[in-house]
């Protein structure tokens, strides 16, 4: 009975309800973009990174993150390879070499920290073969291959196949140089990565540098969200001499632009529907103010106070429920379509990682955040407008009829 | 004129509690843009002066030098163009500096560094470098001496007064090589700095590369931010194509592109909000004027003109606005000033980040008067955009018709 009043008492003023409607529609769908558009912008960072970069995991010497000395290197990588064995989560391992190194030409000097790579190892591991510009991957016939960024090459006047000298400090402590010729050249989303780092096949570099040992080994599980398992398993089994990293440890900027965008999107979920509330608060103001004689009737006509109070805050609930529901219908409407098309963000953003062209993806989680919030924003608000409609005398109200 | 606006002012006290709740959406949303808006302006500001401290603002170089950072493509320091430079209002400092890359080796290790010639005297006082000394002390005039940064030192096992090699490639070829004594070891806040920098004095950097009276850039300090655009010009016309005029933000990609996100995002989030909350007011202004048709044709019928009675609607919602962003800015400015003056270090996961990126991990606003125009003027123009219904409403109005 209410249910049914309460419907077409919000159509009795078209006006209002619909720009109440509208203005759930528009700035929740505005919101469910933007906030799912922030979302895939971490998650294109992230998965670029673990892909070409880090891996989910990383088993290290427990000294190498932070003094990356080049004989801190995995004693026994056997041992770790044989713990990996058991687990079902893991979906492919890599070991790697890293070494920093000067690259000079004629030209120029720079900087790089050289990765070791085996590429039968790589195959299924690494996406920085995706990203070739120029050449190919160093498992060709080429003698000491090397891979260098497009950035680099550019300072160092390097074309494929010419030549670059490596020199290091090797495992004994003499300064050493070599010669290794471009196989390929590489640009990937983040500049800042191709700006510092070059790759070269792990036995080249291990000959280089009198070492045979990996400093890491990287690991790709099947799911990131479940490192918990893993992470148990490994601080019950690991070794003392290594230590257990995360991609959250490994990659700690991103990790907290992560942390950053739940915050932001959460918080901004609860203002947009607080900025909604006064909206609806107006809207169930009036609503009362201009129904008072009516609302008299009601109850002079015989229906309880609970009944005029559970038709206000169905009322309130209907015009929450309509705007918000279509509203975040647009706005996952919205997010399908752009995650096919892509939003094209420019190419303004490499620095940080950022691709051109960022494809969101639905976030169910924060939906239903939304859905549950704004039901109970819905019914909140109206609590008072119907409260102060329970006060209405059924004498009062009509006694200058 | 004066009897319109005691009307418009009774009339948004007709209905109090509905006034009441539009100033209230309009203090909300002005409230938290302000205050979201202050605190990111905080965190770029941080940046900026990160990335500063290690660049200036803007940077006279070779034309060639940014792209290759080579040792060959060096500018002559000469009184001439150091005087082109610092005549220019604005430029408050000129610091030259002279910087190549070079193998760093110690007893034990060794690794690539970015080896940096200062003018001790103005590097000091530019960016305070030797209040980040953490052993030693700091170069007293030009001698043969390095300060190392922390990260390195630990590499390369230094203490003070230990010997550092460095061997690299000098000016046009030469071979640049030499031992110096370890006078400091300072803790550099990017942690990619503290990891590879050595600082020399000028004239050592200069004889160590083989480059005498050659430096690789001017670093200049401003004394207004907002002039950067301004000097970049001028200077740039003044000294020619030969030189390169870098603007900060041009040598720092990572720090506009960090800002650029941000406000992208930002600027999408708070349209959400100005959204629903201007939808809000729109509804607010339609109905009050739909209730007042007749209200509005008995105006007229008692000798208002129509102009007169679009006047009143005009100031209504003028009013409710500017009530609403007064209010907010007076709820805002306290609330920012506070998280300015008492800015909330931060821990965790959250800091590293920060440290990541060589920024001090603390939370602070800053205070921005463009971010409290910019609101204002947002509630103005919704403002101006809700009265067009009711003022549209007005010219169509049949007074015969609505007093029937």
């Amino acid at each position: 009975m209410t249910t049914r009043l309460a419907w077409k008492n919000i159509w009795r003023n078209k006006t209002r309800s619909l720009i109440f409607i509208g203005a759930a529609f528009c700035g929740l769908a505005l919101a469910i973009f933007t906030i799912n558009l922030m979302k895939g912008i971490a998650a294109q960072r992230l998965d670029d990174a673990v892909s070409i970069q880090t891996g989910h995991i990383q088993i290290q010497n427990k000294d190498f993150n932070t003094f990356r000395e080049i004989d801190q290197y995995i004693a026994n990588p056997r041992e770790v390879k044989n713990l990996l064995k058991g687990q079902p989560q893991i979906v492919s391992i890599t070991e790697r070499m890293v070494v920093e190194a000067v690259l000079t030409t004629p030209e120029n000097t720079s900087i790089a920290r050289l990765t070791g790579v085996k590429p039968e190892m790589e195959k299924g591991f690494s996406a920085l073969k995706d990203y070739l510009i120029a050449g190919e991957y160093p498992d060709g016939d080429l003698p000491k291959p090397i891979l260098v960024s497009k950035k680099t090459a550019e300072r160092l006047k390097l074309g494929l196949r010419s030549k670059v000298i490596v020199t290091l400090k090797d495992a004994s402590g003499q300064i050493v140089g070599g010669a290794f010729r471009i196989s390929g050249i590489f640009e990937t989303p983040n500049t800042s990565y191709d700006g510092n780092n070059a790759i070269v096949k792990y036995d080249d570099l291990g000959g280089l540098s009198g070492i045979k040992n990996p400093h890491a080994i990287a690991i790709l599980v099947k799911d990131r969200m479940q490192l918990a398992h893993i992470k148990d398993f490994f601080s019950k089994n690991l070794p003392s001499a290594y230590r257990y990293y995360s991609w959250a440890e490994l990659l700690p900027g991103l990790y907290a632009f992560n942390g950053f965008t739940e915050a932001v999107s959460t918080l901004f979920t609860i203002i947009i529907l607080l900025g909604l509330g006064f909206g609806l608060l107006n809207t169930m103001n009036m609503i009362v103010q201009e129904r008072t004689r009516e609302i008299g009737m009601l109850r002079a006509i015989g229906q309880s106070k609970w009944s005029v109070f559970s038709m206000l805050v169905k009322e309130s609930g209907f015009l929450m429920l309509i705007g918000s529901v279509t509203g975040i219908l647009l706005g996952i409407v919205i997010v399908n379509i752009t995650s096919q098309t892509g939003v094209p963000l420019g190419a303004g953003f490499a620095e940080l990682g950022i691709r051109a062209t960022i494809y969101p993806i639905v976030v169910w989680p924060m939906i239903f955040m939304v859905c549950v919030l704004a039901t109970v924003l819905a019914f909140i608000i109206s609590v008072f407008p119907a409260f102060r409609a329970l006060r209405i005398k059924p004498y009062s109200a009509l006694r200058d009829l | 004129m004066k009897q319109l606006i005691t009307l418009a002012w009774r009339n948004i006290w007709r209905k109090k509690r509905r006034s009441v709740i539009a100033m209230l959406s309009v203090i909300f949303a002005v409230v938290i843009s302000i205050s979201f808006r202050s605190l990111q302006w905080g965190s770029y500001d941080k940046m900026i002066e990160a990335g500063t401290r290690n660049s200036g603002y803007l940077q006279v170089q070779s034309k060639e030098y940014w792209e290759d950072k080579s040792i060959n493509e060096l500018i002559e320091d000469n009184a001439k163009l150091r005087n082109q430079i610092s005549s220019l209002p604005w430029v408050s400092s000129v610091i030259p500096r002279l910087q190549n890359f070079s193998l760093a080796a110690s007893g034990s290790s060794s690794k690539g560094a970015l080896v940096i010639g200062i003018d001790p005297g103005p590097e000091n006082q530019y960016n305070e470098l030797s209040t980040r000394l953490i052993a030693g002390a700091y170069f007293l005039e030009n001698e043969n001496a390095v300060l190392i940064a922390e990260g390195l030192s630990n590499y390369l096992q230094l203490n003070v007064n230990d010997t550092l090699v460095l061997v690299s490639q000098g000016y046009r070829a030469s071979i640049a090589a030499g031992k110096y004594p370890v006078k400091g070891i300072v803790k550099l806040q990017n942690p990619q700095m503290n990891r590879m920098t050595v600082y020399l004095p000028l004239t050592t950097a200069q004889t160590f590369n083989s480059a005498n009276d050659m430096v690789s850039a001017f670093m200049l300090n401003v004394s207004d931010r907002a002039q950067v655009d301004a000097i970049q010009s001028t200077l740039q016309d003044r000294l020619g194509p030969v030189y390169a005029v870098m603007r900060w933000d041009e040598m720092h990609p990572e720090i506009r592109q960090s800002i650029n996100t941000d406000t992208t995002i930002a600027t999408l989030l708070l349209s959400a909000l100005y959204l629903i909350v201007g939808f809000g007011i729109i509804g607010t202004i339609v109905m009050m004027a739909l209730e007042r048709k007749r209200e509005f044709g008995m105006l007229q019928a008692i000798g208002l003109q129509k102009s007169q009675i679009q006047t009143v609607i005009l100031l209504e919602s003028l009013m409710l606005g500017v009530i609403g962003v007064t209010l907010a800015w007076s709820f805002a400015f306290p609330i920012v000033n506070f998280m300015h003056n008492n800015p909330i270090p931060l821990t965790g996961e959250g800091a590293k980040s920060f440290e990541a990126m060589g920024v001090e991990p603390v939370i602070q606003f800053a205070i921005k008067p463009h971010l409290f125009a910019l609101m204002g003027l947002i509630i103005f123009l919704i403002m101006l955009m809700a009265s067009a219904f009711p003022l549209a409403m007005v010219k169509k109005l049949n007074m015969s018709e609505v007093i029937k």
